[in-house]
């Protein structure tokens, strides 16, 4: 899917400059607005209103952590503003080529079709849908490393979490790969000792970039008077207001326990403790290798050792002491990447544990004490 | 000249040319040694084609024609008319042997009329001075003369002759070649030089008759004739072949005497014969029996001490030797006979101080009369080593036993000969007690241990009362008590002050193998974890091995017949789960499936295997197993309540037949030993204690056992304890209480033993309940863990083994994976044992500074290494 991606990027070629009288806020250095290609470090991303419904709804129709997709927009003045954003077809794993190219068609189409509609149509990064705060994987990371080498100041990727949203409170974040990792990936190297020379963890993967939503003046307001509208629903008997109130009803989420998603929880990590038992066990049969391989090496250096002191006493000539490390290989190294990926994983998933249980305690706690009493 | 030999052999007979052709191939043994080893080419290959009885004559020649062309071009036309020349001589001869087939001759004068005309074509050859001929035919004529001797006929005067005329030509031949030396060729010379060497070997072996013959050739010629006359007179051939085989028998000692003589019996003559038949020993056509008897009549003779014991050396080894192949055993009378001269060597040894038998002496004359006068410090030395024929007359008793078929009355016959060598091993160990030689004596006294340590109180007192009867005086004998273990203990002690590990560790496999047999586990056990021969067990030898499996299945059964079943059931698991208990306890060779084993590999294996009374019974071992296996696992599985835990099993293969039982739709009534225990551990698991008592008392194969009805009267308790234990764990759950008197009941055990066996499960926490010792009664309390808790603590399990593989790859990085025991190192290694310990000593302050107390729970290993380590690093500094 990685390589689709690549190929139907567009390349980082000037964005229309007639998206940006679009936005009222000019700031004062026009010199800076004049003079798009600039290299100016993103430092925040600017999330528009509609994007994070669409991501919310995409993420809640599709199953987990398959629905991710395309976000649109432009950057500027150090803010990445995304305005725009749509789904991708969720990537079956049966064919994999057949379902990347598929992909790749479907994403050129929509790019078209937007543009013929005067929309945005740069490509800023993607987006991905995930549950208990672990997100971290292979495909995640891989294509993320290609939007920061093809798009301009590289993309960002934006989770979601869709376990806290359910809780309430939408959670999203933005991402892109530290410069240390992607120097690492560029080489295609995750031995241990690159792991040191980089100092990579798998916290250091990706560096969080500062995030916040944006809606139009018009729109917040409107969110204003939703609230207000709640808050006298219970009161009113009005039909109007009560249908409008619907689309906001009362929550009660704070009093759930959250102990539903307690055992999943507890699955996942087990399911990824075993995982990385798996490759730990591969590291593990590498020393074993590298260990006989060593003493066979040097049974061999001895018994040349030996030999040549036979010869010596002769009075032959000795051998010549031929280069061992050469005729003993030592098995590669297996890449460290994935282990890397499945301890971030497990890190995220004892957090979010850690988070639910411990306000689901305290609120047991608050139960029982009112219960008491 | 071959074709001549071939008919004379055909009209003879079959086996006279089989002689024939072990004759040609002995002159091939020889001829290479007596031509200072030099091969000579033609010479070998004119030795080929002898030896080789198919091939013809006019190939032979051709052979020689092409060899003599090939090797000189420039002497090429007169080779060939030289042998040209030769081929017609042989023509000739071949006419005449056409004549002489059909006159009727003695085989006699057949061979007679060979060896002339071998002289004929050598006086022929001597003519033209063409060395290698005379060579090749001078080495026909030594072979004649050989066969002449061994059918026991004096050498005739023409070959006496013969050697005479040509060590002449020989000498003026050399004297000649001195003075023109390039006029020969290369080939020729050296074939002068080896004539030259042959010719004064063979002289020297005729010495006496050739001197006999220079003084007066007439009188030595009619000597001769007069001899051989009686014997051509014979008329037909079949008598003369018997007379010839009485001769044999008569005159053995005239053959190896030489001079046609009788034997003279003096103490010369015996060390001459001697040395005769040391010389023979192992050449190829030597007749093992012949030499036997020859060297038992040298016995009779044998007059000194010192004779005898030289005497008896030589008889037992040639005895030994007896059987060329290592696979067949030694005949049982040779070997009673082998065992008697030991003895005898032994008793004359022992008696005789001044005597002493060595493997290693200075040199002495083989041939000169010894005795104390004659030597330095009073003391005759003798190169021998009784040690070794002891070792030896054992190897070959195991073996024959091994190759006997154990069901026949032949093996009880001959394991009757057991007490036989018993004696001798004491009387060897008493000798070596007086000679005070340390490392024979532990020998000796291992190869006496082996013999008595696997065997019940009985056999071993009937051994020991041989001993005492035939009047043999080792240190160590059966004490007055008769208590076996003393003896056996005494032994081992000796064994274990020697320097010798090998010996110290089969001692001690013996000590316990003998401990465990008789029913004390607990001294057994211990002094097999303090050996700690498990650890090291890999790196010994087969047989070493062997015997540790026996000892610690023997030590299994101790246990089981002690009612230890836990302990019993842990320590067969091992062996039985191989599923190879026969191969492991040398009782029989594997099939293997996969790989077919090499017929070496396959005879070693069949070496290593024990006599079968030394057998272990792998039936009776299996029940064992099986039941004990039963007994701790029956509870087991009826305790287990998830899946999880099912995996955990305890003895594998008892799954599996149960298993295996559990799948089968009829079960008829139980046949074999593991039908019965396979029913009973059902009956176990539905409650029927009494059905599973009665199965696993009806196996027959228990009457095997020592004590066997006190055995099944253990396993009778035992099943109702485990019954009761099975009935708790399977139908708790569906109690609130239970009454303890109806349990007694049930299970017909006293209200004691059923508290007691409650009481301890609960403390082990196998059953949450409580005792209501007022109503006497037991409460259930059940607790069921939700999906979450039981997620959490499987997840418990698997953090804690990742924490503990990841400390064991700290380990490895770091390198201390000799443990505790570096810091005994060298510099070298104390400094980097020092290095990594400081190392590890930080790293574990620094977690334990982030992780705080929690880490106080991780227990043993913790404050085995690491915690001692952190003492240490934090008192240097």
């Amino acid at each position: 899917m990685a390589a689709a991606l690549a190929a139907s990027l567009p390349a980082p070629s000037a964005a229309p400059a007639p998206a940006a009288p679009t936005y009222e806020a000019i700031p004062a250095s026009m010199s800076k607005v004049i003079d798009i290609e600039a290299e100016i470090p993103l430092t925040s991303v600017q999330l528009d209103g509609m994007v994070v419904t669409k991501i919310i709804k995409h993420s809640r129709e599709a199953h987990g952590w398959t629905a991710h997709g395309l976000l649109l927009g432009l950057d500027f003045d150090g803010t990445l503003e995304v305005s725009n954003s749509f789904a991708l077809p969720n990537h079956a794993s049966d064919d994999d080529d057949k379902s990347a190219k598929g992909i790749a068609r479907y994403q050129a189409a929509m790019m078209r079709s937007l543009k013929e509609v005067q929309a945005d149509d740069s490509v800023v990064g993607f987006y991905q849908a995930m549950t208990l705060g672990s997100f971290l994987n292979q495909t995640l990371v891989e294509t993320q490393a290609i939007h920061q080498e093809k798009l301009r100041h590289g993309g960002v990727v934006i989770v979601h979490d869709l376990s806290q949203t359910a809780r309430g409170n939408a959670s999203f974040r933005a991402f892109r790969l530290t410069k240390a990792f992607f120097d690492a990936y560029k080489r295609n190297n995750f031995s241990t000792s690159s792991l040191i020379n980089h100092r990579l963890t798998f916290s250091s993967i990706l560096e969080e970039i500062p995030l916040k939503i944006r809606t139009s003046p018009l729109l917040s307001s409107f969110i204003d008077t939703l609230t207000e509208t709640t808050v006298r629903s219970p009161a009113g008997t009005s039909p109007a207001l009560a249908t409008s109130s619907a689309a906001l009803p009362p929550s009660f989420s704070v009093l759930d326990l959250g102990t539903s998603s307690t055992s999943r929880n507890l699955e996942r990590i087990i399911e990824a403790v075993d995982a990385y038992k798996t490759e730990e066990g591969n590291l593990g049969y590498l020393q074993r290798q590298i260990a006989r391989e060593k003493s066979r090496a040097d049974a061999y250096v001895a018994k040349r050792k030996e030999e040549n002191a036979a010869r010596v006493a002769q009075g032959l000539a000795p051998l010549p002491e031929e280069d061992v490390s050469r005729l003993f290989k030592i098995p590669p190294e297996p890449s460290r990447l994935e282990s890397m990926l499945l301890l971030g994983r497990i890190d995220a998933y004892a957090k979010s544990l850690e988070q639910t249980s411990s306000t689901g305690l305290v609120k047991m706690y608050g139960v029982k004490a009112d219960s008491g009493v | 000249m071959s074709r001549f030999f071939r008919q004379a052999g055909d009209s003879d007979s079959e086996s006279e040319s089989s002689e024939e052709e072990l004759m040609s191939s002995e002159g091939e043994g020889e001829a290479p040694k007596s031509a200072a080893a030099a091969a000579k080419p033609a010479m070998s290959r004119f030795l080929r084609t002898a030896g080789d009885s198919s091939d013809s004559e006019s190939e032979s020649e051709s052979d020689e024609e092409e060899s003599d062309i090939s090797e000189d071009e420039a002497e090429k036309e007169q080779q060939q008319k030289r042998s040209r020349f030769l081929r017609t001589g042989s023509d000739e001869s071949e006419s005449e042997d056409e004549d002489v087939k059909r006159v009727v001759k003695s085989a006699k004068d057949k061979r007679l009329e060979e060896m002339e005309a071998t002289g004929k074509v050598m006086d022929n050859a001597l003519k033209i001075n063409d060395w290698v001929a005379i060579s090749n035919e001078f080495d026909k004529l030594v072979r004649m003369a050989q066969r002449q001797q061994n059918v026991a006929e004096p050498v005739p005067p023409f070959y006496i002759r013969t050697l005479v005329n040509l060590e002449a030509a020989l000498n003026s031949a050399v004297a000649k070649e001195k003075e023109a030396r390039k006029k020969m060729n290369a080939s020729n010379a050296r074939a002068l030089s080896a004539m030259k060497q042959k010719v004064k070997k063979v002289i020297k072996e005729h010495e006496v008759d050739i001197k006999r013959f220079q003084a007066d050739p007439e009188t030595f010629e009619r000597e001769w004739q007069a001899a051989a006359v009686p014997e051509t007179a014979a008329k037909s051939k079949k008598a003369k072949r018997k007379a010839e085989g009485e001769e044999e028998e008569q005159d053995e000692f005239t053959t190896v005497g030489k001079g046609g003589k009788a034997i003279q019996f003096t103490s010369e003559g015996i060390f001459k014969n001697l040395q005769l038949v040391q010389e023979a020993r192992g050449k190829k056509n030597t007749d093992r029996a012949e030499q036997i008897r020859i060297l038992e009549k040298l016995l009779e003779v044998a007059a000194t001490v010192y004779q005898r014991i030289r005497v008896l050396l030589a008889l037992v080894s040639s005895r030994f030797d007896y059987n060329s192949s290592v696979t067949t055993h030694m005949p049982v009378d040779l070997w009673v006979a082998a065992q008697r001269e030991v003895d005898q060597l032994i008793a004359i040894v022992a008696e005789n101080p001044a005597y002493v038998v060595q493997e290693i002496t200075d040199d002495y004359d083989e041939l000169a009369e010894r005795s104390p006068e004659t030597e330095k410090d009073g003391v005759v030395r003798i190169r021998g080593s009784i040690i070794s024929f002891v070792d030896r007359l054992d190897d070959e008793f195991t073996k024959s036993l091994q190759n006997i078929d154990p069901h026949g009355t032949e093996y009880v016959e001959r394991l009757k000969d057991e007490k036989g060598l018993y004696c001798t091993i004491c009387r060897a160990q008493a000798l070596y007690e007086q000679y005070k030689q340390e490392d024979p004596l532990g020998r000796v006294i291992m190869r006496r241990l082996e013999h008595i340590y696997s065997k019940p109180d009985a056999v071993v007192h009937a051994l020991e009362a041989a001993v005492a009867s035939a009047d043999i005086k080792p240190s160590i004998i059966l004490p007055a008590d008769g208590k076996t273990s003393t003896l056996i203990h005494s032994l081992c002690v000796h064994l274990y002050k020697s320097d010798n590990s090998f010996l110290r560790t089969r001692a001690m496999l013996s000590h316990i193998y003998h401990y465990a047999l008789h029913n004390d586990f607990h001294t057994a056990r211990d002094m097999l974890l303090m050996s700690h021969l498990q650890e090291s067990i890999y790196s010994a030898d087969v047989a070493t091995q062997i015997l540790y499996n026996r000892t610690v299945v023997q030590l299994g059964l101790s246990a089981f017949r002690c009612g230890l079943i836990k302990e019993a059931q842990a320590i067969l698991q091992d062996i039985f789960s191989t599923q190879r208990v026969k191969e492991l306890l040398a009782q029989g060779v594997h099939q293997q499936r996969y790989q077919v084993l090499t017929p070496e590999q396959e005879k070693a294996e069949r070496q290593r295997q024990l006599p079968f009374h030394m057998h272990i019974n792998t039936e009776l071992l299996e029940a064992a197993f099986l039941v004990s296996s039963m007994l701790v696992e029956i509870p087991l599985l009826a305790s287990i309540d998830n899946e999880e835990q099912r995996r955990k099993t305890i003895s594998k293969p008892f799954r599996r037949l149960l298993d295996f039982a559990d799948r089968q739709v009829f079960t008829g009534p139980p046949e074999s030993t593991r039908d019965h225990i396979m029913q009973a551990s059902k009956a176990l698991q539905n409650g029927e204690w009494e059905k599973c008592r009665d199965l696993i008392q009806s196996i027959k194969i228990w009457s095997l056992m020592p004590e066997a009805a006190s055995v099944k009267d253990m396993l009778a308790k035992r099943i109702q304890e485990e019954g009761l234990r099975t009935y708790l764990f399977t139908y708790a759950p569906h109690y609130s209480t239970l009454s303890l008197s109806l349990l007694s009941r049930t299970f017909s055990l006293p209200l004691r033993t059923v508290t007691s066996v409650v009481s301890k499960m609960i403390w082990n926490e196998e059953l949450s309940a409580s005792l209501d010792q007022a109503a006497g009664v037991v409460v259930f309390q059940r607790i069921e863990l939700s999906r979450p808790q039981q997620l959490a603590q499987i997840l418990a399990d698997k953090v804690n083994s990742m924490v503990e593989q990841n400390e064991k790859t700290l380990d490895n990085k770091l390198g201390v994976t000799a443990g505790w025991g570096d810091r005994a190192d060298g510099a070298k290694g104390d400094k980097r044992g020092e290095q990594t310990q400081e190392r590890r000593g930080r790293g574990e302050r620094n977690r334990g500074g982030v992780r705080g107390g929690a880490r106080g729970g991780r227990g043993a290993r913790f404050a085995q290494g690491l915690g001692s380590q952190m003492a240490g690093t934090q008192s240097r500094r």
